[in-house]
């Protein structure tokens, strides 16, 4: 039974089209999901963008960049980046 | 067959007068079976080159044999090989002598996604080099219909003229009371002029006319071929536009594959792409948090304030809608309007990535307003974006550090975050009064006269200002800026934090790209994808093809042999860029250039002052190190000179004769 510590919310803003259905999940907008307490940065990625995974650049907590090793806390902001291309 | 030897198509040529400017009107009658495709041997080609004489007013047609459509391919293609044989060397730009090539892909205007796209070439009056750019829209489709691969302009003309193409037919036209109009009103009077909404339109605003050196030509008022000043050599001809209308694609090899793509393309692209979304820009806080968010005028790498310009903050607030190129369902251009205080026309569009960024962050901006309504300025005259910003946000660092004053800028505090004294600058450059007269040269030609160290503050490479990629985050980018014929172009250059991991590996390794390489490393193997991925990043600008549009390398190649019916492979299409890089490398040294101009600016050899990027630089001894071995690479010897081999090796050992002396043997 998983309770309610077990669970933190923090909002995700990925730049990253995602190929599962994410609730709530719009291409540049933040929404926000509950996962369960320990989670990694790289464990969150893995989880919303699936197989395209590999589209992955920078990760940034809090407008800071991050690495995927990074346990999230409750309320952060995480945004994923594509790769840098041009424009 | 040696070089660009076309045989003149016959043809009928009826003169008259139009009154009352007594203009002498030209036009060239396809003699019979022009629209008969079937009888077309160059599959995806109309097999016709429209020549426009401007001093003599004469417009002829000619029938390249097929050798010269598969030896060049068509778009830049086209371009090198024309201003190399038919222009004399060092002539003024802006003068008779200079041509103007618009040219075609083979992939233009085939009914698939990203095929909407023109190049144009000339002498570039901003560089002195070999000048290109190229843009999308529906003009270069609707060009295609009508009858042409290419349109080479000759000449000038004594008063202003629009040249109106229709179904194979072309014909010079009055435009005195064109002359002088701002693009929007210029295009729908002549849509008017001619009976028919559905005419496509390049051309230029004032600032062409005025022959501002980094004016620009607009396909259907908001697509713009910006870089290298083609709109100020189309103005120095007095062609105001070129009008065209075509209802007749060319036959292709194979149908149901360039359908199957387009099917492909409207299915996938919103999983494989973002830009649909917002259009570009829709980053920009990740550029920011890397350090390639060029930032007051490229001190720095992030903006603090990134999170009001971005692509996303445009839309929320000003967006009127999104729009597209021709057969596109990406529609990745937005068109915004802004109310009080700057009232910008959404009939010209809205701010892209370079746009946001070079009258954003770079030169400290935080208005997103005032952003647009640059865009509407520079749209609405026909300057470059870019060079623009750039030069501005050059002109901002040398106020603040005293080398411009009050003075100078007429009592404008021109300094970064400024919003009202960069639009006042910006209008000041297109009316070419006060400062902006000085620099609506560029930020190389103003720093020249301004002189007392400001050419430090000038961020450009041949004069070329550079984009918005920061070639210390993006190191393959500032090496590719350096060595391009054209100055700093970031349509056709490798950027560098795509190769640093990524399921692109499996299929870049039919050109043999499959290691990832940290962005920030220069290096030998870092020159050799410079090289070897920097052949394939600029092919869509020999097919016509959008750069933006996710294709893998493999659909790009079925889409070619869909459409001409070559059998084609990856070694053929790069060899037939590394023909052209190296006949535009042989139009600047012929033009004086030597590797002394391939030089990044010092400023990137300096570290930005703060974010993710402290402390990485541009090194120049590595730089040097890894220029070499790209000229190496390509064949060319320690001045830049292609060598022997090389020539023989491309089959343009006509291009020997364009050199004043012999290249290296090798």
């Amino acid at each position: 039974m998983i309770k309610n510590q077990d669970i933190i919310i923090v909002m995700v803003r990925s730049f990253i089209p995602s190929r599962e259905l994410v609730e709530g999940y719009e291409l540049g907008r933040p929404f926000k999901i509950e996962l369960p307490r320990g989670i990694t940065l790289g464990e969150l990625s893995q989880m919303v963008l699936s197989k395209n995974i590999d589209q992955l650049g920078i990760m940034a907590v809090n407008g800071e960049a991050a690495k995927k090793n990074l346990v999230l806390s409750p309320g952060d902001k995480v945004d994923l980046y594509a790769l840098l291309d041009g424009g | 067959m040696n070089g660009l030897r076309l045989k003149l198509f016959s043809f009928s040529v009826r003169g008259e007068l139009v009154e009352p400017q007594k203009i002498l009107l030209q036009e060239a009658l396809m003699s019979g079976g022009f629209m008969d495709m079937e009888n077309k041997t160059v599959l995806g080609y109309n097999g016709r080159i429209l020549r426009v004489n401007l001093n003599e007013r004469k417009i002829s047609v000619e029938e390249p044999p097929t050798d010269y459509y598969q030896r060049y391919l068509g778009g830049r293609g086209f371009i090198a090989p024309t201003l190399l044989q038919e222009m004399p060397a060092k002539m003024d730009p802006l003068g008779p002598d200079n041509k103007l090539v618009f040219a075609l892909g083979p992939l233009t205007g085939m009914p698939f996604p990203g095929s909407g796209r023109n190049s144009v070439g000339a002498k570039s009056p901003l560089t002195f080099a070999f000048g290109e750019a190229e843009a999308g829209g529906f003009w270069g489709a609707e060009l295609k219909r009508a009858g042409f691969d290419a349109i080479i302009v000759s000449g000038n003309s004594n008063t202003p003229v629009f040249l109106w193409i229709k179904d194979g037919q072309a014909e010079l036209r009055d435009a005195s009371h064109l002359w002088g109009t701002e693009v929007a009103p210029a295009h729908l009077a002549i849509q008017k002029e001619l009976g028919d909404k559905h005419i496509r339109t390049a051309i230029i605003g004032p600032a062409g006319e005025k022959l501002i050196r980094f004016a620009c030509i607009l396909n259907d008022i908001t697509h713009a071929a910006g870089r290298t000043g083609m709109g100020a050599v189309m103005g120095s001809k007095k062609l105001k536009a070129i009008a065209v209308r075509g209802r007749n694609t060319p036959r292709m090899a194979d149908q149901k594959i360039i359908a199957d793509l387009g099917r492909w393309m409207a299915q996938n692209f919103k999983e494989k792409a973002a830009v649909w979304k917002y259009g570009t820009g829709h980053m920009m806080e990740g550029y920011s948090l890397a350090g390639n968010l060029p930032t007051f005028n490229f001190q720095d790498g992030g903006f603090a304030a990134v999170e009001k310009i971005t692509a996303q903050a445009v839309c929320d607030q000003f967006r009127v809608e999104m729009y597209g190129c021709y057969a596109c369902p990406l529609r990745c251009k937005k068109r915004v309007t802004v109310g009080s205080p700057y009232f910008v026309d959404p009939i010209y569009g809205g701010p892209e990535y370079e746009t946001l960024a070079s009258f954003g962050s770079n030169c400290g901006i935080s208005d997103p307003k005032a952003i647009c309504k640059a865009h509407e300025i520079c749209n609405r005259n026909g300057i470059d974006t870019i060079s623009a910003g750039v030069t501005i946000s050059f002109a901002m660092e040398c106020f603040e550090k005293g080398i411009l004053n009050t003075k100078d800028t007429e009592g404008i505090e021109l300094r970064f975050g400024k919003e009202d004294a960069m639009l006042k600058m910006l209008e000041q450059i297109v009316q070419k009064q006060g400062l902006g007269a000085l620099l609506s040269g560029g930020s190389r030609l103003a720093a020249k006269q301004i002189g007392r160290g400001s050419e430090e503050f000038a961020i450009h490479v041949k004069g070329l200002e550079v984009p918005m990629h920061d070639p210390r985050l993006k190191q393959g980018m500032g090496l590719h800026y350096s060595v391009h014929p054209a100055g700093a172009d970031h349509c056709s250059g490798v950027h560098d934090t795509l190769l640093e991991k990524g399921p692109q590996f499996e299929e870049w390794a039919a050109i043999d790209v499959n290691e990832s390489i940290p962005s920030i490393e220069l290096s030998p193997r870092k020159a050799r994808l410079v090289y070897q991925f920097g052949l394939w990043r600029h092919l869509p600008n020999y097919l016509g093809m959008c750069v933006l549009v996710p294709y893998s390398s493999k659909q790009i190649l079925d889409a070619v042999e869909a459409v001409t019916g070559w059998p084609m492979s990856y070694w053929r299409l790069m060899k037939t860029v590394e023909r052209g890089i190296t006949l535009a490398k042989i139009f600047n040294v012929r033009e004086g250039f030597t590797p002394a101009e391939d030089a990044l600016p010092r400023r990137f050899g300096v570290s930005q002052r703060g974010g993710n990027l402290k402390g990485v630089t541009v090194d120049p001894g590595k730089l040097s190190e890894a220029q070499k071995l790209y000229f190496q690479m390509m064949g060319w010897d320690e001045h830049g000179i292609p060598t022997m081999a090389r020539l023989v090796e491309l089959d343009i050992t006509w291009a020997l004769a364009h050199l004043n002396f012999s290249p290296k043997k090798t």
